[in-house]
């Protein structure tokens, strides 16, 4: 019966090398030795994005989608709010609003780039939300996509409309 | 002083105890109080009692806590407590969890040393002011309690999230010089539950008993890992 | 209730303002798109202003323009948090942007005052 008293008393470790300077003067520094970078395969599980049928590191690009998007927002809401603020000045006309944007290629231009970046910013945060708060992977990305086309239709219809 | 009425998790619902209040008590304290005197069948898991092994972690009145260090007069409220296992992880009985898949991550996460050399004798010449070497000093004083792992809202939507503790271990090898593979922790960390998925909620650095950043490390790989990218080494 | 007590700090709540806000904004921008080209091309433009010029619907305006604010806000400190070295001023920053929301509101309110 093996009991802890029949343990053996040591592990039989090998002897540890110990490599030891060739030279004095010949420092271990000098001599490169095979470099022990482990492969990651040899250690790491398999990545999770990098199976087959599936972008790889598909949560990194639409990271970098978004905020990328956030970037070119920011400055454009800044301009939408100072245009929100002038605009209700007195109370919103259409004739107003047409009077500024018709037939302007920078209001169209600026407000049409809006547009595409909202699309962008606004599909992949619904989808990260909608992952969390349904746990349905499938759902989120489905939606996200309906959002991002409906999104672009009605907004660059609006651009159409009032450019 | 009134006795303390205390709430504990016992797998299908909550057992209260009355516990008498003392002067300076700990909440392991008072776990092991009601182990010894009222139920001797009560699971918990504590090793060192002095705020270094990082094992005796709970969720006191819903706030992870390392319960040797957290004092009852701190979170007792109106003479109550409720004591319930780490969120995130498997609870094995009462108020024991599993951590092999909290630990398992540190591996995912290439929280492995990776040398860059081997058989050399010399030491490294490390500057301890330099800023690389102050960013990994700070992370580097992580006792694996488990804390932020289970204050970590990304990781309860998403378990198969990396979480705090093992991409602050990542980060603290991306800064250190002597790693020889920080081109493969940066590749680790960029995969589909990787630092990326983190919402910069700052729960892990709230709750950090040793008062570490996680937050702040995950929020440095996602930087080093676009300039990576950047360089076109990722 | 005990349950969310972690949550209870200022990061967890800019965290949860930037989300509601984003998707209130997400799923305000398709009707926002159709109802401005619809009343242009109809020429009722004019008519649907004066039918949104009720206490009820300015307030809701200019919250709606409050959560724009806050969610640019917000974005530029999870931007700079992101991309810039780490500061210690995070609690700062969240105030910054919630104070940025509120002041959007307020102007909006008293701007479009007849």
């Amino acid at each position: 019966m093996a009991g802890l008293g029949d343990c053996p008393a040591q592990n039989p470790l090998p002897p540890r090398e110990r490599v030891a300077p060739k030279a004095p003067g010949e420092g271990a520094r000098k001599d490169p030795g095979t470099p022990l970078t482990l492969p990651r395969s040899a250690w790491a599980p398999p990545s999770p994005g990098a199976g087959e049928g599936k972008t790889r590191r598909l949560e990194l690009r639409l990271f970098l989608a978004q905020r990328l998007s956030a970037m070119v927002l920011a400055p454009l809401v800044l301009l939408h709010l100072g245009v929100i603020l002038y605009a209700v000045r007195g109370g919103l006309s259409a004739a107003e609003i047409l009077g500024r944007t018709k037939g302007s290629v920078l209001w169209g231009g600026l407000y049409g780039l809006f547009v595409l970046a909202t699309a962008a910013h606004g599909s992949i945060g619904l989808r990260a939300i909608l992952r969390e708060w349904t746990r349905r992977p499938h759902l989120a990305d489905t939606a996200a996509l309906l959002f991002a086309a409906t999104a672009l239709v009605l907004g660059f219809r609006a651009v159409l409309v009032l450019t | 002083m009134a006795d303390l009425v205390v709430n504990v998790w016992r797998g299908e619902g909550f057992e209260t105890f009355r516990v008498p209040f003392l002067e300076s008590q700990t909440v392991l304290d008072v776990v092991t109080w009601i182990q010894r005197h009222l139920d001797p069948t009560l699971s918990y898991r504590f090793a060192c009692r002095v705020g270094m092994c990082g094992s005796c972690a709970m969720t006191v009145n819903g706030v992870p806590r390392w319960t040797c260090r957290t004092h009852v007069s701190k979170v007792a409220k109106d003479g109550r407590l409720e004591i319930r296992p780490l969120r995130n992880m498997p609870v094995i009985k009462d108020l024991a969890v599993d951590m092999a898949g909290f630990f398992d991550k540190w591996q995912e996460a290439g929280g492995r040393f990776v040398p860059t050399r081997p058989g050399v004798l010399e030491f490294a010449r490390v500057d301890p002011e330099n800023p690389e070497r102050r960013q990994a000093s700070a992370g580097i004083e992580c006792i694996g309690c488990g804390v932020c792992y289970s204050a970590c809202d990304v990781v309860a939507a998403n378990p198969d999230y990396l979480g705090p503790a093992a991409l602050n271990r990542a980060w603290t090898l991306v800064n250190d010089a002597r790693d020889g593979d920080r081109i493969g922790h940066l590749a680790a960390v960029a995969d589909d539950a990787g630092c990326h998925a983190c919402h910069s909620q700052g729960s892990c650095a709230r709750h950090c008993p040793n008062h570490l950043n996680p937050t702040g490390a995950i929020a440095g790989l996602k930087r080093e890992v676009f300039r990576a990218l950047l360089k076109g080494d990722l | 209730m005990r349950a969310a007590a972690h949550r209870n700090h200022p990061a967890w709540w800019a965290f949860l303002a930037h989300r509601l806000s984003g998707l209130a904004l997400a799923l305000f921008l398709p009707a926002h798109f159709l109802v401005l080209a619809t009343a242009v091309e109809e020429a009722s433009f004019d008519a649907f202003v004066a039918w949104t010029d009720r206490p009820l619907v300015k307030l809701a305006e200019a919250v709606l323009v409050g959560l724009l604010a806050l969610h640019m806000a917000g974005g530029l400190r999870l931007l700079a948090l992101e991309f810039l070295p780490w500061s210690d001023t995070q609690k700062t920053r969240i105030a910054l942007a919630f104070g940025a929301g509120f002041a959007a509101v307020l102007l909006t309110l008293l701007m479009a005052r007849p």
